[in-house]
């Protein structure tokens, strides 16, 4: 098949969760085009590598998840956005969602939970 | 408490370092916390337990060994920051296993990193902890597990 | 697909086609027999005409002859004559052989020959009197008045039209009423013709009918037999089931237990929020909306928000029949159903997790309290209160000790099996203390501790996790301690103490002694009397009252456990069948000699020997060069037993070690009197306080073990 190599984008404030997605991320035909550790930067490289597949943490400095979403996503509408966050609060991470995100990935989460995600998240 | 479920604690921990490609670490005797005094090196990474059992487990270890797993990871710059990051990074592995291992009726928090002795660890009162010191490298560690 | 079509609606199309040809046909005919009926009745008209022509033809024949005669104008009724004489023929004619006529309205048309029998025969007649009369009447028309031809026509006319003029009336009404009967009878079997394509055309139409009608019937039965099941399925399913729509509105169709769970209402077409409202409060109502609106979002991955559902347990206080409220926990599943890849609901499936709950808690309960059973309790309040506190301070201290043992840094492999030997002294210890004091649920707690360190120590290659296990079997024990104190403090709060026993007791514990004999001799299937002098005990030193006591009960077990023969084996040896221990203390010149004495099977140094190969104690060359003395010595080593199987009463050996320990402590001495087959005695001597250094001095037979 001629896939063409699809782009995935790193949004969270821990280096070990970023270094961990973007090791684990389990895709072939992916890579990873860019990482952030905050939702200001996360929008502007958004903008700027217009990627097919972005994970994103909610609890983040300068500007958080929640309120980087709709941007993202205004930004790069065809973007898939993956939320990746604890369950501490079930209505934020639902509200995350219904501002333009697909999915949501429970952290602690092991390897195959994040390439399962990743990988139903590709899925046209 | 059961054995199996203080084993994927251990495992856990095991195959964080087989996930970064360190040797193994080893076991040494796990024996009880004395009048639930927590004991603690320079960091510490709690998770903390609610659901059918309740309680928290922690992983703690000194200053020197995340330095040198920063290292092992290919990061060179070594901030408290970072440091903290790893010390998360392997609670939330042994977290994110323990979620697999025991299903939904364990509800397991983010974890929680304190640098130096912390103050306010809730450590039930109608058991005794279980301190399992495990040893990588040179370093001594120690995963405490405080389950109800 | 359209011969498909064809094939399946083959009888349908048949019909239908059958229904449209015969109606066609049934057309046809119509204009076929009013077109028949129109040609008949001008035929009967044409017939009628005849007969008036003929008539006419002599009314003017005889009234142009009166003109002639009184010399009048003939001109307007000789044409009268001519027409209708023309007429007449030329119809006549047309009626005979078919041919060309004038229409009542003057036009011309063409006239069919009549061809049946009747109709010919008056035709005929009527030819044959007309021929003869139409002769004359051209001679007539073919002259002017007054020619002679013209008069002699006239003259031969008149008597020949008199004559024949009501014959020829009559033949012309015969073939009019023959005309109408022919008419009458083809339009008669025009009828029937029609009436039985009009029949075959309503047989067929309720063919079509009752084909229809059937296969509606059937496929409404179908449909019902869907219905019906559909609604079993909703009756019985244990499962609350409903659909929203997209405005979050309950469906027509709902399962029973809908109703079984948020009470006896209809809750079709009510908002989802009308049902939760007195459940849920507000802020997590709208938790919920937007957690359905994320599922009715088709960009949004099912499998990628499940663990969000923020109703997978909810806690409600709903009102029962009765008009009380029962708390209840619920789980709700939402699911997209999705038609022609559109997702029309979401199916909400509610489960009553109240049961799963409670169960879930009382699980848990019970698991908390494995450790206390009420046997238990019912033994626990027969010790005498201050020994039990003392034991459970004691136990619980020697505890602390186990886990300093566990604590300590391991630096050889040896460590490992110094960690075992240490906790297993100190676990054998609480085991017989427990025992003695008749506390069955710490000796088995006990028992299955040094199981544990049995089988640790059978294990090559220790590992520090291999000692996991231990640990949680000493957190068990450390609770176990903590809820039998529990439970004894609110038993004797509400009791006084009735016999104080004190720990500096003036004799040994009897009936403590009596109890573990009897109790290890029922567990074997053997027979003992325990025979008890003490009158010397109150001469102990207060501080090694407790270490007396401790030994003895020590030794008396490891009389009835290793000496006593079981009955069969002591009749046959020429012995009673109880055997019979001995607890004396003797007072000796030195000290206080403390003896244990049993009639039974005495020490086999050969099994001893066996034994210690097999532990790995010694070697063979060792063993073999060891005097019988230091053989019998062995029963008091470490990790020593010649029991096979390990029981809860002895087995191990480490109590012996205890016992020797505690009295080299006090600078005691351990002998062993054996007669293997007879008896044993095992005697110590506690050394007087005041002459301990010259006791050291002194030399005796005793092994020096």
């Amino acid at each position: 098949m001629a896939e063409t190599m699809k782009r995935l984008m790193i949004v969270d404030d821990s280096m070990i969760i970023r270094r961990r997605i973007k090791r684990e991320h389990g895709l072939e035909n992916f890579s990873v085009v860019g990482t952030a550790s905050d939702g200001e930067q996360a929008v502007a490289l958004a903008r700027q590598t217009n990627p097919d597949l972005i994970t994103i943490d909610l609890t983040m400095p300068n500007m958080d998840g929640i309120d980087a979403i709709p941007l993202i996503s205004e930004a790069c509408p065809t973007a898939k956005i993956l939320v990746v966050s604890a369950l501490s609060d079930k209505a934020t991470a639902i509200q995350a969602l219904s501002r333009g995100a697909q999915g949501f990935l429970c952290k602690p989460f092991t390897d195959e939970e994040l390439q399962q995600a990743l990988k139903e998240l590709a899925e046209d | 408490m059961e054995k199996e479920s203080i084993e994927v604690f251990i495992n856990s921990l095991s195959n964080f370092y087989r996930q970064i490609g360190a040797a193994e670490v080893s076991v040494g005797v796990p024996y009880l916390l004395d009048a639930n005094q927590p004991v603690a090196s320079d960091f510490t990474g709690i998770i903390g337990i609610s659901g059918k059992r309740r309680g928290c487990v922690y992983f703690t270890c000194p200053k020197a060994m995340l330095s040198y797993l920063l290292m092992s990871v290919g990061e060179s710059e070594v901030t408290t920051e970072h440091l903290c990051d790893m010390v998360g990074e392997i609670a939330n592995t042994i977290a994110g296993n323990a979620r697999k291992e025991f299903g939904s009726e364990f509800m397991i928090s983010v974890p929680v990193v304190v640098q130096g002795v912390p103050e306010n660890i809730h450590l039930p009162d109608n058991t005794r902890c279980v301190v399992i010191p495990t040893k990588w490298k040179s370093y001594q560690s120690a995963i405490v597990v405080a389950l109800e | 697909m359209f011969a498909g079509l064809f094939g399946k609606y083959r009888a349908v199309v048949i019909s239908v086609a059958m229904f449209i040809i015969l109606d066609a046909g049934v057309l046809v005919l119509n204009f076929y027999i009013s077109s028949q009926l129109a040609e008949d009745a001008t035929n009967v008209n044409l017939a009628g005409r005849q007969r008036m022509l003929s008539q006419k033809t002599a009314k003017s024949l005889f009234e142009y002859q009166r003109q002639l005669e009184i010399g009048a104008s003939t001109e307007a009724v000789y044409r009268e004559l001519n027409n209708a004489v023309n007429l007449f023929e030329k119809t006549l004619n047309a009626f005979d052989k078919g041919g060309e006529t004038t229409s009542a309205s003057g036009q011309s048309m063409h006239l069919n020959s009549a061809d049946t029998a009747a109709a010919r025969k008056a035709i005929g007649d009527s030819q044959q009197i007309w021929g003869s009369i139409h002769i004359e009447f051209e001679r007539l028309f073919s002259s002017e008045p007054g020619v002679v031809t013209h008069d002699q026509a006239l003259k031969a006319l008149i008597p020949m039209v008199a004559q024949n003029n009501n014959k020829l009336l009559k033949l012309m009404n015969d073939l009019t009423n023959e005309l109408e009967r022919i008419a009458r009878d083809k339009s008669n079997t025009l009828r029937m013709i029609q009436a039985a394509a009009i029949t075959l055309a309503i047989l067929n139409f309720f063919l079509i009918l009752f084909h229809f009608l059937g296969q509606l019937r059937r496929s409404d039965a179908v449909a019902e037999e869907a219905r019906q099941e559909t609604q079993e399925i909703l009756k019985t399913v244990r499962e609350g089931l409903f659909l929203l729509d997209e405005k979050m509105v309950i469906g027509t169709q709902y399962s029973g237990s809908v109703k079984d769970i948020f009470g006896d209402k209809d809750y079709s077409g009510m908002s989802f929020r009308e049902l939760l409202k007195s459940v849920v409060v507000e802020s997590d109502m709208k938790t919920v909306e937007e957690y359905i609106k994320l599922l009715l979002n088709s960009q949004v991955k099912e499998n990628l928000i499940g663990s969000l559902n923020p109703l997978s347990d909810l806690e409600v206080s709903l009102p029962t029949a009765s008009g009380g409220y029962e708390v209840k926990h619920l789980s709700f599943r939402f699911n997209r159903a999705i038609e022609n890849g559109e997702i029309r609901h979401i199916l909400v499936t509610v489960l009553d997790i109240t049961e799963l709950v409670s169960l879930r808690q009382d699980l848990e309960k019970a698991n908390q309290n494995t450790g206390l059973q009420i046997g238990a309790l019912k033994e626990l309040l027969h010790v005498d209160r201050d020994s039990m506190e003392a034991f459970l301070k004691e136990a619980d201290a020697s505890l602390v000790a186990v886990n300093d043992i566990l604590k300590e840094r391991v630096t050889s492999s040896y460590d490992y099996l110094d960690k075992i030997n240490s906790t297993y002294r100190i676990i054998h210890r609480i085991k017989g203390d427990a025992s003695a004091l008749n506390v069955p649920n710490i000796v088995s707690a006990a028992h299955d501790f040094e199981e544990q360190l049995s089988r640790l120590r059978e294990k090559d290659q220790l590992q520090g996790g291999d000692f996991l296990p231990l640990t949680l079997a000493l957190n068990d024990l450390f609770r176990l301690l903590t809820d039998t104190r529990d439970i004894l403090s609110v038993f004797h709060r509400s009791q006084t103490p009735v016999v104080q026993q004190l720990r500096s007791e003036p004799s040994l514990d009897h009936a403590m002694i009596n109890r573990l004999a009897s109790r290890i001799a029922e567990d074997q299937g053997k027979e003992v009397s325990v025979v008890v002098d003490d009158k010397l005990f109150p001469s102990i030193a207060l501080e090694h009252r407790k270490m007396v006591q401790d030994a003895v009960l020590q030794l008396v077990r490891n009389a009835v456990v290793h000496g006593i023969e079981i009955p069969a084996v002591r009749v046959s040896g020429g012995k009673s069948a109880a055997g019979a221990v001995t607890v004396a203390l003797k007072a000796e010149e030195s000290g206080i000699r403390v003896c244990v004495h049993d009639d039974g099977q005495g020490i086999d140094l050969d099994r001893v020997r066996e034994r210690a190969l097999e532990r790995g104690m010694y070697s063979a060359e060792q063993l073999e060069a060891m005097q019988p003395n230091r053989i019998v010595s062995l029963i008091f080593e470490p990790g020593f037993s010649t029991l096979d199987t390990a029981d809860e009463h002895g087995g191990r050996g480490v109590g012996m070690d205890i016992v020797k320990a505690n009295i080299q402590q006090i600078r005691g001495r351990i002998r062993v009197s054996n007669r293997p087959g007879r008896h044993c005695e095992i005697s110590f001597l506690l050394p007087h306080p005041a002459r301990e250094h010259s006791e050291s001095m002194t030399t005796h037979k005793e092994e020096a073990v």
